[in-house]
């Protein structure tokens, strides 16, 4: 598999040059764009350097405690970025966020490298650290979605579900529709794009796999089970994540602790 | 006390019913009892914590102290569903359901709480002429209603869960003079029809006050006072018929 060009140093500084493109539109349009551009740009550079840099340790080094150090501070991370991006917040969001995108993905992760991809020993860092990275990718992607339309829905539809309370209905009947509607939003991203992968676009690993030099055929295959592995895990972790807030809003008297709910600050 | 509904032990009893903000008592340890049969009316400023009480009646309020009884025994959370289906809040926001209005009368049934029970459209229909209203409005859509109309369907959903016990927070403030007293007239029917049956009629106007209740409630920086003398009592005991008394200033 070595039948691919490496790039030189030089070729990053004309592609970091292109930069330049965006700072000048931002500059002839007064989009005002052009520190957060910077900003965007040296965190590319400095975030992906460090990671190559880990991932060579832990590629080099196999070890498995390694793999499972650096696929937890994956998980953090996305766990964190996926509650971060919900609009109204209740205590413990994070906590729950977390729980939700660990639990999916890792179950997911251990399912390809086991039962699918099967490579020897599983931890093996070429395979693990990509998929989960896809996965949690993904998952943060679909959680995020669900959870900021569950809260939303809930910070809104007060009436509504204190309505329904007061007739009688448990706490998971007043929540139910909104719950499904939470969990259908999470799932519908990969939905949509599972309909047109390969179409309108190519996704990040086969394209990855193409320049590598790996036959379409061979890339197709991975692309195939790796593009269920992240519906599964999505649909998983949306519903843990949701369920886990339906848990923290509504308390075993049927009760809505609507008073939990904040819009964050920005 | 048994299901036969014995006087024994009030139908619904609060017990130290206490919420604070940070700089007052919302709610100030009130203790209150609802016999079967009881016809009362609280009244009292804005802000004085006649909603949060009758939403602390019914357990939507959290974070409330106290207890409650229901029929005697202390309400465990796996009641409180049949326990609102039997002792229903009418908020004065009536929320109401995208769909038709006899889709909304119905939407309770979807719950378990309700799940035995069949709905007779011929019943709606009658309730509704009564509140002058044709049986083609039962088809209408819920989102063209004005608020009024809202509380009425809000209203007549009640009714007909047959409820023992009704709150009632302010249900006929939107409505116009006519409604508001055939809605009334609906409400002490429903009462009359079965002398068990009891409620709480929250009222800003003296007139309606005097009118709803054969008791008087009166709430004030979130105290209630349960023996109020300073109304005139009622000449009688039977629900009132001068549609003046009910309609006057409403809305």
């Amino acid at each position: 598999m070595d039948d691919y060009l490496r790039l030189p140093l030089s070729s990053l500084v004309i592609a970091t040059s292109l930069i330049a493109v965006n700072g000048a539109i931002s500059v002839a349009l007064r989009l005002q764009l052009e520190r957060r551009l910077f900003w965007a740009a040296l965190r590319t550079v400095v975030q992906l350097l460090l990671v190559g840099l880990v991932l060579q340790s832990v590629f080099r080094w196999q070890s498995p405690w390694l793999v499972l150090l650096w696929g937890t501070v994956m998980t953090a991370v996305a766990g964190l970025t996926a509650a971060g991006r919900v609009e109204y917040r209740y205590p413990r969001l994070a906590w729950d966020s977390l729980v939700a995108v660990g639990a999916s993905c890792w179950l997911m992760a251990l399912v390809a490298v086991t039962a699918v991809v099967r490579n020897r020993p599983w931890y093996d860092p070429q395979y693990f650290i990509p998929l989960l990275g896809m996965l949690l990718g993904n998952t943060l992607n679909g959680l995020a979605l669900g959870m900021d339309r569950f809260t939303h829905a809930l910070a809104a539809g007060r009436v509504q579900i204190e309505g329904r309370l007061a007739l009688g209905a448990t706490g998971y009947e007043a929540a139910q529709p909104h719950l499904v509607e939470a969990v259908r939003t999470g799932m519908l991203p990969i939905i949509n794009s599972m309909t047109v992968v390969g179409l309108v676009s190519l996704p990040g690993m086969m394209t990855g796999q193409l320049l590598a030099g790996v036959a379409p055929v061979e890339a197709v295959k991975y692309q195939i089970v790796i593009m269920f592995l992240i519906a599964a895990a999505t649909a998983l972790g949306t519903v843990l994540a949701v369920f886990a807030g339906y848990r923290r809003l509504f308390n075993p008297w049927s009760q809505f602790l609507f008073q939990r709910l904040h819009r964050r600050s920005t | 006390m048994d299901a036969s509904g014995t006087d024994a032990v009030p139908v619904l009893q609060a017990l130290g019913l206490a919420k604070r903000s940070e700089s007052r008592w919302l709610l100030d340890h009130v203790d209150c009892s609802l016999w079967a049969g009881q016809r009362i009316s609280l009244s009292g400023p804005s802000g004085s914590g006649k909603t949060l009480l009758l939403r602390s009646l019914v357990l939507l309020e959290p974070d409330v102290e106290g207890t409650l009884f229901w029929h005697g025994r202390p309400l465990e959370p796996d009641q409180v569903p049949q326990f609102r289906s039997r002792v229903i809040y009418l908020p004065q926001k009536p929320f109401l359901a995208p769909g038709s209005v006899w889709e909304n009368l119905r939407l309770p049934l979807r719950f378990a709480a309700h799940r035995q029970r069949q709905l007779d459209r011929r019943r709606a229909e009658e309730l509704f002429e009564r509140l002058g209203r044709s049986p083609q409005w039962l088809d209408q859509d819920s989102s063209h209603l004005s608020g009024g109309e809202a509380q009425l369907v809000a209203l007549v959903r009640a009714l007909l869960l047959e409820p023992e016990v009704l709150l009632l927070d302010e249900p006929t403030a939107a409505m116009d003079p006519r409604s508001a007293r055939a809605a009334s007239e609906l409400v002490f029917g429903w009462q009359q029809q079965d002398p068990r049956r009891c409620y709480l009629w929250v009222t800003h106007q003296r007139s309606l006050a005097s009118a709803v209740g054969g008791e008087q409630w009166e709430m004030l920086s979130g105290r209630l006072n349960t023996q109020r003398s300073d109304y005139p009592a009622p000449a009688s005991s039977a629900p009132p018929s001068s549609p003046e008394q009910v309609s006057q200033g409403d809305g």
